[in-house]
């Protein structure tokens, strides 16, 4: 055999891992938590008795900033490479000419009315009755992503690998067994906590912190205490300016699907003997519907998305259009074969309806998250008028559908120049970063208007229209001004 | 058969299980399943000077996960961001796995073997070396590599290539605080242990961020029962100064000012500890000379404080019981850092707070292993902290290593600066580059890519391929990470600790230690070498070197001795310690290491800022770390997927808001920033937290360093990087 020559030596030993047999094994015989000493007067001693439930306490004075808490929730929790429950972001504010700062730690609040538990279809969320814990069903979840919108804290995260949202559960297995969740470990200063609190929530003032969103939407859990509030603190990344999630599939359903309806409806007024029509609804009402199941994580679990009728208008929203995907096949199947004209008619009112149900819970998907620029009475009149503006172009006055859209325009412009304080950093958004999707909406509703008063190319004004329509959804889902807590 | 039906809610499952926990044994508490360890072992980390023990889990004896180690004298079971993430960066995709050299500038790296490598690297070195003479290659070293790592390399490359200058990146962070007490107290040796933290009445922060650049000291500091006044002196209001009891934003570059004018309120007032300064001092009388015109009414105008908080801030000094101070890059990274560091020693000198529980004038180390490199790197220093130009000290270094005393030569090197302007002169021809990214760390980075570029010969020694470095080299040696290797590290409070190899390194990535072995096996050094077999063998040589040396750590044991012991600190003697006593400090008997044994009064003029403010250029840039979770130049901060998270991804600059609505520049917009050496575009932050007239720029980013200014301290010859004349513009 060759001797082995210097380089070969030198990589074989670079390869050998001998640590284990060189040293001693520390704690090797140590069974219960070294580290307990660190933590042991940071969580309570007992569990929570009735009315009870646990809450992160967080002082505000205590946190220097070094974020070891997001690391040690990745590593104690075996979580993803770049997958963490908490955050961290900073206040910041002056007082008498003296800067201040703050740095605000943040995981699940856990709060006493959840809102992703409210909105979840599939009812993946559980509120533990014992602990008050939100936990995250994660086998249950058909990652819609629906609670990324209802929560105005940003907790739950959706994992890309898995196609789900997972979510902080205060660690509730070392809870349970008397050990620190990992923030409260490895936190160096003991700034966080675990604190009983009453379970329907303690009282944090109107919000929990600067630039956080009315506490009584969710009633947090969490309480911030020293909290400097002589030096009007603001969030650190309050003016930076940060397009939200497109959502494409999203904004693809939320043009096609009211279109579908607004046709399907027009031709039911119409007398149902508008057969091209018809075909056109059913397309765009399928392809619109397609596009939501594609928004999926897990499609295979999109069966689950009835369970949560009693309280998520998501799950309300997909049961209307699943039901209404079915009359409108009906309709048009009743429509091409001619079957006589009172089981048509009557087949074509329940598609309208259906539709309008449908879109009514569209509406409140996004109205039920709170967020201003997503409020009922303009989130109404954009999936209504996209509705109204294809159905009249399919009515004996086409352009009639040109006021439908001088009114949408009208509305978005009043946003865009004239925001309320609400509405301020949606309108920066769309004449900052947003500002070349506010130009194709604009000049597309001007070819629009063109086609649709001409009335020589109904096609050319329809294609037109869908393409107007996914530019302003498009700016719906980007332009809005996601409530979160201070960021960096 | 049965079928399984679905159930309505699904409580557990495939998902759900990839998150349980269990308990995971070694005293760990509950770990994920997937990540449950069969044994643990610890390892000092590997990224700062503190020098955390890590918890590092071991499934089939390769590192799974980490957690900080409970049982350490440093860090009490906690750990910075960056700790935690330590493994993370060893996955990276960009890592060196094989040797690459290219022929000529404009060729591609190609992969080759480590035995052309060696060749090359050896047949390139000794041609330069042979039509160039001596002077004509040079290494640029780092803090960030084993004690024993730089100890070969640097005999390696003195000793047996006959390369007669070296420096390393620590010249950027710690150069100061060696001088400064090489002269004051007659050797490099900062005297302080942790525990000092938690015995002060009042700690002094100066020009250090430890909230954030030593997270876990500052986990010290909140240990302290004492009530202590935690005073930080800093332009910013820096987390730290956040934090702190009082804050004092004293105007850029005026601290010599201030601490010459506390030194007279000191005198004036008679709070001198006049015993301590006449039992073990010199250079008192000419010092309170010295410090006369500095009255406080001066030091207000020059410093921006008010006379009534210097006045407060002399007082604390003067009459409390432990005063200790701490300084980092804000005093060391200077035109006069010297003796501004010397000036903060004088105030402990005359105070007598020097050798008490909570007292000192301390430095606070940058790197992991700057504390080794300054005593084991043979650049500055000759091995064990000795003196090139003393013939005994050679004779001696000669003696252990079993080397002609004629290769060790009489002087020390040049420093990193003077090999950097050498190659403008065409005295440095061939550059060395080891574990450190100087193409972006070395300030006024544009001229130093036009010098990189200049070079015959640049090999660039590094983890990853994609560094600024890298990208420049002939010949890239693609080397093994922290967690790869086995050696040791000194921390700040120089505390030897054990760093093991927990990972396998990717590809033919190799220790720095065997790359060194390797060459030098190729060189041809001869027999000697031959004693530097592994890490741990190199380690026996450096405690003969260390004897009889301040440093002397002859008594220290083996890698598993020190490990048991939760490291080790210098001096440690064989039989003189009680090693029940976890943490030591220096002078307590006030015998220093100078020849007459006392410490000395330095002092000099106070200079202008050679970057001053002009009307083109009207704004002071400072520069320092933008958050814990980010390390130098980002390197291998920016592979891990959490820390990314926790600072901003772009470049920015911080301003405040009252200059931004002067010069009406817009938060977030992109603004220009220019200064003599360069223009860089980045984004606006507005914030109060920057001083007025005054910006402020993380150096993590690469834009930084175009503008920074190369003028460096005479006597440290450490870069001023804190202070740069700006101007800004949309």
């Amino acid at each position: 055999m060759n001797q082995l020559t210097l380089i070969d030596e030198l990589l074989l030993d670079q390869q050998a891992l001998t640590a284990v047999e060189r040293f001693s094994q520390r704690h090797a015989e140590v069974s219960s938590p070294i580290q307990e000493r660190f933590y042991k007067e940071l969580i309570p001693l007992s569990a929570p008795k009735p009315g009870e439930q646990y809450g992160f306490e967080v002082d505000l004075e205590a946190c220097s900033g070094c974020k070891a808490c997001v690391s040690a929730c990745n590593h104690l929790n075996g979580l993803d490479p770049e997958e963490s429950w908490r955050d961290v972001g900073v206040l910041v504010g002056e007082r008498q000419g003296v800067a201040t700062q703050q740095v605000v730690t943040t995981a699940c609040h856990h709060c006493s009315d959840p809102a992703c538990a409210n909105g979840c279809p599939t009812l993946a969320y559980e509120k533990d009755a014992k602990t008050g814990i939100v936990r995250h069903l994660d086998d249950q979840c058909m990652g819609c992503r629906y609670c990324e919108l209802k929560c105005p804290y940003e907790v739950p995260k959706y994992n890309d690998r898995l196609g789900i949202v997972r979510k902080c559960d205060m660690c509730q297995s070392r809870l349970a067994e008397g050990e620190a969740p990992a923030c409260v470990q490895a936190c160096p200063n003991q700034a966080i906590r675990i604190r009983m609190v009453p379970q329907e929530g303690p009282d944090v003032g109107e919000r929990l912190l600067p630039g956080t969103v009315d506490s009584r939407y969710t009633k947090p859990t969490t309480v911030y205490t020293h909290l400097d509030t002589s030096a009007n603190q603001v969030p650190a990344d309050a003016d930076r300016l940060r397009p939200a999630h497109g959502h494409f599939p999203l904004v693809w359903m939320l043009v096609l699907v009211p279109m579908s309806v607004g046709i399907c409806v027009a031709v039911w007024l119409g007398g149902s003997e508008d057969l091209p029509a018809l075909v056109l609804s059913a397309i765009f009402g399928g392809l619109g519907l397609v596009g939501s199941v594609l928004h999926l994580g897990r499609p295979s679990q999109a069966w689950r998305a009835f369970l949560g009728w009693r309280r998520s208008w998501l799950s309300r929203e997909i049961i209307a259009f699943n039901l209404w995907i079915g009359a409108l096949t009906g309709f048009l199947g009743s429509v091409w074969l001619g079957i006589p004209a009172v089981i048509t008619q009557l087949l074509g009112a329940s598609a309208a309806a259906l539709g309008v149900v449908g879109l009514i819970a569209s509406v409140n998907v996004y109205a039920d998250t709170r967020r201003p620029f997503w409020r009922l009475s303009s989130t109404l009149g954009r999936f209504f008028g996209t509705a109204l503006s294809a159905g009249l172009l399919f009515s004996p006055a086409p352009f009639l559908a040109v006021v439908s859209i001088v009114f949408l325009i009208g509305m978005e412009l009043s946003i865009l120049f004239e925001p309320s304080e609400t509405e301020q950093r949606s309108s920066d958004l769309m004449r900052g970063p947003l500002r070349f999707t506010v130009w194709l909406r604009l000049l597309t509703v001007l070819a629009f208007v063109g086609f649709a008063v001409s009335g020589d190319s109904p096609w050319m004004a329809l294609s037109v229209l869908t393409l107007t329509e996914i530019a302003a959804r498009s700016l719906f889902f980007r332009a809005v001004d996601e409530p979160k807590m201070p960021g960096i | 058969m049965t079928v399984k039906l679905p159930k309505w809610r699904a409580f557990d499952g495939p998902l759900t299980e990839q998150l349980l926990r269990e308990p995971g044994s070694f005293g760990l508490g509950q770990v994920p399943v997937h990540m449950k360890p069969d044994a643990t072992t610890t390892s000092v980390c590997g990224y700062c000077s503190t020098g955390c023990a890590l918890n590092i889990h071991l499934k089939e004896g390769e590192a799974v996960n980490l957690t900080p180690e409970a049982a350490y004298p440093v860090n009490l079971g906690m750990a910075c961001p960056k700790g935690w993430e330590a493994l993370e960066p060893l996955g990276a995709s960009d890592r060196a796995m094989t040797p690459m050299y290219r022929a000529s500038r404009e060729a591609p790296l190609e992969p080759i073997s480590w035995s052309e490598a060696a060749r090359i690297f050896c047949d390139r070195m000794r041609e330069t070396l042979g039509n160039h003479g001596e002077e004509s290659a040079a290494f640029l070293s780092t803090g960030q590599i084993c004690t024993e790592e730089m100890a070969l390399l640097g005999s390696f490359a003195k000793f047996g290539m006959g390369v007669r200058h070296g420096d390393g990146n620590t010249r950027q962070c710690m150069a100061t605080s060696v001088v400064a007490y090489k002269q004051a107290f007659g050797f490099d040796a900062p005297p302080y242990t942790y525990a000092d933290f938690e015995e002060s009445d009042v700690i002094v922060l100066i020009g250090s961020n430890l909230c954030i650049a030593h997270p876990i000291m500052w986990q010290r500091v909140l240990q302290n029962k004492r009530s202590p006044e935690i005073i930080v002196i800093d332009p910013r209001t820096t987390e730290t100064a956040a934090q702190a009891t009082s804050h004092l934003p004293l105007r850029p570059k005026s601290d010599l000012t201030l601490f010459y004018g506390l030194a007279h309120l000191i005198i004036r007032e008679g709070w001198v500890d006049q015993a301590y300064v006449d039992a073990h001092t010199t250079g008192f009388e000419s010092f309170a000379t010295h410090v006369k015109p500095f009255d406080p009414e001066t030091v207000a105008v020059v410093s921006g404080l008010s006379e009534e908080v210097i006045f407060q801030l002399a007082k604390s000094i003067g009459t409390k019981e432990r005063v200790s101070f701490w300084w980092t890059m804000g005093v060391n990274q200077s035109y006069e850092a010297t003796r501004t560091a010397q000036a903060i020693i004088n105030l402990a000198l005359m105070t007598g707070n020097v050798g008490r529980p909570g007292t000192g004038a301390n430095s606070i180390t940058g790197q992991c292993n700057a504390m080794g490199s300054r005593l084991f790197s043979n650049t500055t220093n000759l091995l064990g902290g000795h003196d090139f130009a003393n013939p005994e000290h050679r004779e001696k270094v000669a003696r252990t290593l079993g080397i002609d005393p004629a290769r060790i030569p009489d002087g020390p090197s040049k420093a990193y600066d003077q090999i950097i302007d050498g190659i403008e002169t065409g005295d440095t021809r061939a550059l060395w580059m080891i574990a450190t990214n100087g193409v972006h760390s070395w300030g006024n980075r544009e001229r130093m890519r036009t010098l990189m570029a200049k070079l015959d010969f640049l090999v660039v020694q590094d983890m990853y391929t994609s560094t600024d470095s890298a990208q420049m080299a002939d010949l890239l040696l693609p080397a093994a990470g922290w967690g790869e290797k086995e050696g040791t590290f000194i921390n700040s409070e120089r505390r030897v600790g054990v760093t093991k190899k927990v990972k396998r390194a990717p590809g033919q990535a190799l220790a720095d230690f065997h790359i060194f072995r390797y060459l030098a096996k190729t060189w041809g050094c001869g027999d000697w070498i031959d004693h530097w077999e592994s890490p741990e063998a190199a380690f026996t040589i450096l405690k003969e070197l260390s004897r009889e040396q301040p440093c002397d750590i002859t008594g220290i044991g083996s890698y598993h001795d020190i490990d048991d012991a939760g490291g080790r600190q210098w001096p440690c003697l064989k039989g003189e310690l009680d090693f029940e006593q976890p943490e030591r400090r220096l002078f307590a008997d006030g015998q220093f290491y100078t020849e007459d044994k006392r410490a000395k009064f330095l002092f000099d003029e106070v200079q202008a800022n050679p970057e001053s403010t002009s009307e083109s250029f009207p704004l002071t840039l400072l520069t320092g770390r933008g958050t814990s979770a980010q390390w130098h130049t980002q390197t291998r901060t920016e592979k891990s997927g959490v820390l990314c998270r926790l600072y901003p991804e772009d470049a920015y600059v911080e301003m405040h808001p009252s200059d931004a609505e002067v010069y009406g520049l817009k938060v977030n917009a992109s603004v220009r920033v220019r200064s003599r050496h360069g223009e860089v575009a980045v984004r606006l932050v507005v914030t109060p937290t920057v001083g007025r007239g005054q910006l402020f720029m993380p150096m993590h980013y690469v834009e930084t360093n175009r503008l920074t200014n190369p003028t460096v301290d005479p006597h440290s010859r450490q870069p001023s990087y804190k202070a740069c004349a700006v101007a800004i513009a949309t």
